[in-house]
C-alpha cells in the first residue's frame, strides 16, 4: 500500500503533511514523496491515498503547474473511486481561479467549480466545527479570502458533486455558506486545517477504511482525548469563533 | 506616530526571531557610548507599543527628548507603523514561519515588509537567510553573515525548511551550510542565485565573535545563552552607525538583557531551568529543543507553551506543533514529560507521535497540578518551557517547582 504526498517542497505549511504521514504509518503503507515535475505515482500504480496540504502563494502556482499534465489521470483516478485528499490552501488549487483585490486572476486546475478571492491584508482565522455524516469534525481555518461556487460552471470530475462537511460553527466555503469543502466520489477537498486528519480520529478512521486498511489509529487514546476536548471546547457557545 | 517629533536617529529592529535581544543589545551599546536612547525594551512592538514609546520621549511641546531611538517592530505591524514613521535603519534578523494567524508564511511576510518599509531606509540584513535578505531589493543594504563552523550541517534535519526552492526560478536550492531550517548558505544550481556575501562576517568562538569587516578584524563578546547572530546583527548596525570597533565591543559587553527569558536555580541536586521557548513559533521551539538535546545529563521537561491570550476568547490553532521538531526530544536522556495548560492533550498526542513512550508523558490542564506530576529526581535537570504571553505564570510555576524540588529532596 502506498500513500503519496504531492509536492512536499512547495505545499509544506501548517504541519499538514503530518496528515498523510499519520495515515501511512497507521496503515503500514509506503510513504511516497512526489516532487515538483516528477511523474506522480498515482498515474502509473495503485496508490491508496493521494494527499496535498497547504502551501504559500508561490507554492500553489508551482503545484498547479506540476499537476496540470496529470489532470486527466486524476480525473480517471477519481472515477475509479481512488481516495484523494486536499487540505488547507491546497483546496484552492483545485478551483477555477484565484482573484486578488485588484481583479487579477491566476487560473488554477479548474477541477472544481469555484473561485477564490484573496485579500492581501485581511486574513480570516477561525475555529471550525462541522459534521461529516454523523461524525463531528473540528479544525481551524486560516485563509486570505473566501471561495465561491460558480453556478453552472463545468466540472470535469465525476458527479454528483457534494459538499464535504456541514458547518455548525465557523464558516463554510464563503461567509454565507453553511457547507464546507467539496467532494467528488472519494476525492475530498477542504480548506479546514488542523492537521485535520490527526485532530479528528473519526475522519482518520474513515480515510483508513477508504484506503482499504483496517489498521487501528496511532496513539488512539491520546488522539481521542485531544479530539473530545476540542469538540467540547468548540461546541461551547461562549467560545469565540473568529480570532 | 505621524505627528510625534522624530528623534534625529531612528533605528527599527524586526524579524521573526531575536528582535528583542538585538534591540536591547543595540540600545545598551549606544547608551554605554554616551548617547541618550529611547527604546521599547520589553518588546511592546506593535503599533500601540511603538506609538507609546515615541510619546514617552516627547515634551509637552512635542519636542523629542532623545536624539536616538531604537525600536523593536513586530513585522506584521509594519503595515501600521512604516506609513507614519521612516526609520534611518532597519535591522531584519530573519524570517521564518511564525503565527499562522498573523504571519501566514515567510514569503508573505517578506512581501509585506517590501511593500511597507520606506525606500529611504537602509537595511541591515542577515545574508544567511535568503528570505529576509531579499526584502526591499531597491533599498540600500548592509549584510552580515556567520562563517562556517564545525557544527554546521549540509542537510536540513528539521521538519521545516522554509526555502527549499529557489525564489527566482523554483529549482531546488543547494545548501552548503544549514544551521536550522533554511538559515545557512544556499545557491541555486539553475539560475545562480546565491546567499550574498556578508559585509560583516563573524567566526563563532567560545564566548565571543571574531568579526571581519573589509580587512579589519575585531572581537565582540557573546553573552551566555544569546544567539551569535543577534550579537552580529547588533555589531553590524553599530559599526554602520560609525561606532568604533572598540566601542562596539565595550558596548555589547555592557549590555544587560531582560531577565524574563531564563532563570536557573539549583535545589537539592535538581537544576530547575525556566526558559522561554515561545509559542506558535515552530522554529523557535525547535531551536530550544535542539539546545536541550545538546545539554548533558538527564532531563525532565515541563511544557506550557500554550497561547493563553488566544485561549481567553478563542482556541489556539495548534497546527504549528506539527512543524516543530518534537522528535528531537525522543531520546533516552529525556526521562519524563509533563504537558500543562489548556492544550496539554494536544501536546501529549504530539509527544507520542514523536515517538516518546506514553508512560513517560503526563498531562494536566492546571499548571500547578501539572507541576506536582514532575518527578524531580536528584541529578536531573528540569526544564520549564513557556511562551511569550505566559511570562508571569511561568515565573510562578518555576518558583513553585523550585519549592517542590526543595521539599522532595529534603
Amino acid at each position: 500500500m502506498t500513500v503519496e504526498i504531492l509536492y512536499p517542497e512547495a505545499m509544506n505549511l501548517y504541519g499538514e503533511q503530518a496528515n498523510a504521514r499519520y495515515l501511512a504509518k497507521a496503515a503500514g503503507a509506503e510513504l511516497a514523496l512526489t516532487h515538483l515535475y516528477e511523474r506522480p505515482r498515482f498515474t502509473y500504480e495503485d496508490v491508496a491515498l493521494v494527499y496535498m496540504g497547504s502551501g504559500s502563494w508561490s507554492g500553489q502556482l508551482l503545484a498547479r503547474d506540476a499537476l496540470t499534465p496529470w489532470i486527466g489521470d486524476l480525473i480517471k483516478r477519481t472515477e475509479r473511486g481512488g481516495t484523494t485528499l486536499f487540505t488547507g490552501s491546497a483546496f484552492e488549487v483545485l478551483g477555477k481561479y484565484i482573484q486578488d483585490e485588484a481583479g487579477n486572476c491566476q487560473p488554477m486546475l479548474g477541477l472544481l467549480p469555484f473561485y477564490t478571492g484573496r485579500s492581501f491584508l485581511n486574513r480570516y482565522n477561525a475555529i471550525y466545527l462541522g459534521k461529516l455524516g454523523g461524525e463531528t469534525i473540528v479544525g481551524h481555518k486560516s485563509q486570505f479570502g473566501w471561495s465561491h461556487l460558480i453556478p453552472d460552471a463545468p466540472c470535469p470530475l465525476p458527479g454528483p458533486l457534494t459538499f464535504l462537511f456541514r458547518t455548525l460553527r465557523g464558516s463554510g466555503l464563503d461567509r454565507d455558506t453553511a457547507w464546507e469543502g467539496l467532494r467528488s466520489k472519494n476525492l475530498m477537498a477542504t480548506a479546514v486545517s488542523g492537521p485535520v486528519v490527526i485532530q479528528n480520529p473519526p475522519l482518520a478512521r474513515y480515510l483508513l477504511a477508504l484506503m482499504g486498511s483496517g489498521a487501528p489509529l496511532l496513539c488512539a487514546d491520546a488522539a481521542a482525548a485531544s479530539y473530545r476536548a476540542r469538540v467540547r471546547e468548540f461546541s461551547d457557545p461562549g467560545r469565540g469563533v473568529v480570532y | 506616530m505621524r505627528l510625534a517629533a522624530r528623534p534625529e536617529l531612528l533605528v527599527t529592529v524586526t524579524g521573526t526571531n531575536g528582535k528583542t535581544t538585538v534591540t536591547n543589545l543595540i540600545a545598551d551599546a549606544m547608551i554605554s557610548s554616551g548617547r541618550r536612547v529611547l527604546v521599547n525594551r520589553l518588546g511592546s512592538n506593535t503599533e500601540t507599543g511603538v506609538a507609546s514609546a515615541l510619546l514617552s520621549g516627547l515634551t509637552l511641546r512635542n519636542r523629542q527628548k532623545y536624539p536616538a531611538a531604537v525600536l523593536e517592530v513586530d513585522e506584521r505591524s509594519s503595515v501600521k507603523i512604516y506609513p507614519h514613521m521612516t526609520p534611518d535603519y532597519t535591522v531584519i534578523t530573519n524570517l521564518t514561519r511564525d503565527s499562522v494567524m498573523r504571519n501566514a508564511f515567510p514569503e508573505y511576510m517578506a512581501e509585506l515588509l517590501t511593500r511597507y518599509i520606506p525606500p529611504s531606509t537602509t537595511l541591515v540584513l542577515n545574508a544567511d537567510d535568503l528570505i529576509s535578505c531579499r526584502v526591499s531589493p531597491e533599498n540600500e543594504r548592509v549584510y552580515y553573515s556567520v562563517s562556517r563552523s564545525p557544527t554546521d550541517r549540509a542537510e536540513c534535519e528539521n521538519i521545516v525548511n522554509d526555502l527549499p526552492l529557489c525564489p527566482v526560478c523554483s529549482a531546488p536550492l543547494e545548501y552548503a551550510i544549514i544551521r536550522q531550517g533554511h538559515i545557512g548558505r544556499a545557491r541555486c544550481p539553475n539560475c545562480g542565485l546565491a546567499s550574498p556575501e556578508g559585509d560583516f562576517t563573524a567566526r563563532v568562538l567560545p564566548g565571543r565573535l571574531e568579526i571581519s569587516e573589509t580587512g579589519d578584524v575585531f572581537d565582540c563578546p557573546v553573552p551566555a545563552h544569546v544567539d551569535p547572530y543577534d550579537v552580529l546583527a547588533a555589531a553590524t548596525l553599530l559599526r554602520t552607525l560609525g561606532l568604533s570597533s572598540d566601542g562596539v565591543a565595550r558596548g555589547l559587553a555592557s549590555a544587560s538583557l531582560p531577565s524574563t527569558r531564563r532563570r536557573e536555580v539549583m535545589i537539592g541536586g535538581v537544576r530547575v531551568v525556566t526558559l522561554m521557548a515561545k509559542d506558535k513559533k515552530a522554529v523557535a521551539c525547535s531551536r530550544t529543543f535542539d539546545a536541550l538535546r545538546s545539554a548533558p545529563g538527564k532531563k525532565e521537561v515541563y511544557l506550557m507553551m500554550n497561547c493563553l491570550y488566544d485561549q481567553r476568547h478563542w482556541s489556539e490553532n495548534t497546527c504549528w506543533l506539527y512543524d516543530c521538531d518534537f522528535e528531537l526530544l525522543a531520546r533516552p536522556d529525556f526521562t519524563h514529560f509533563v504537558a500543562a495548560g489548556p492544550r496539554c492533550l494536544d501536546y501529549r498526542l504530539r509527544l507520542e507521535l514523536a515517538g516518546i513512550p506514553e508512560n513517560l508523558i503526563d498531562a494536566d490542564p492546571d499548571e500547578r497540578r501539572a507541576a506536582r506530576l514532575l518527578r524531580l529526581a536528584p541529578g536531573t535537570d528540569v526544564y520549564i518551557l513557556y511562551g511569550t504571553d505566559s511570562v508571569r505564570l511561568a515565573r510562578r510555576v518555576g518558583r513553585y517547582v523550585e519549592r517542590l524540588a526543595g521539599r522532595r529532596t529534603k
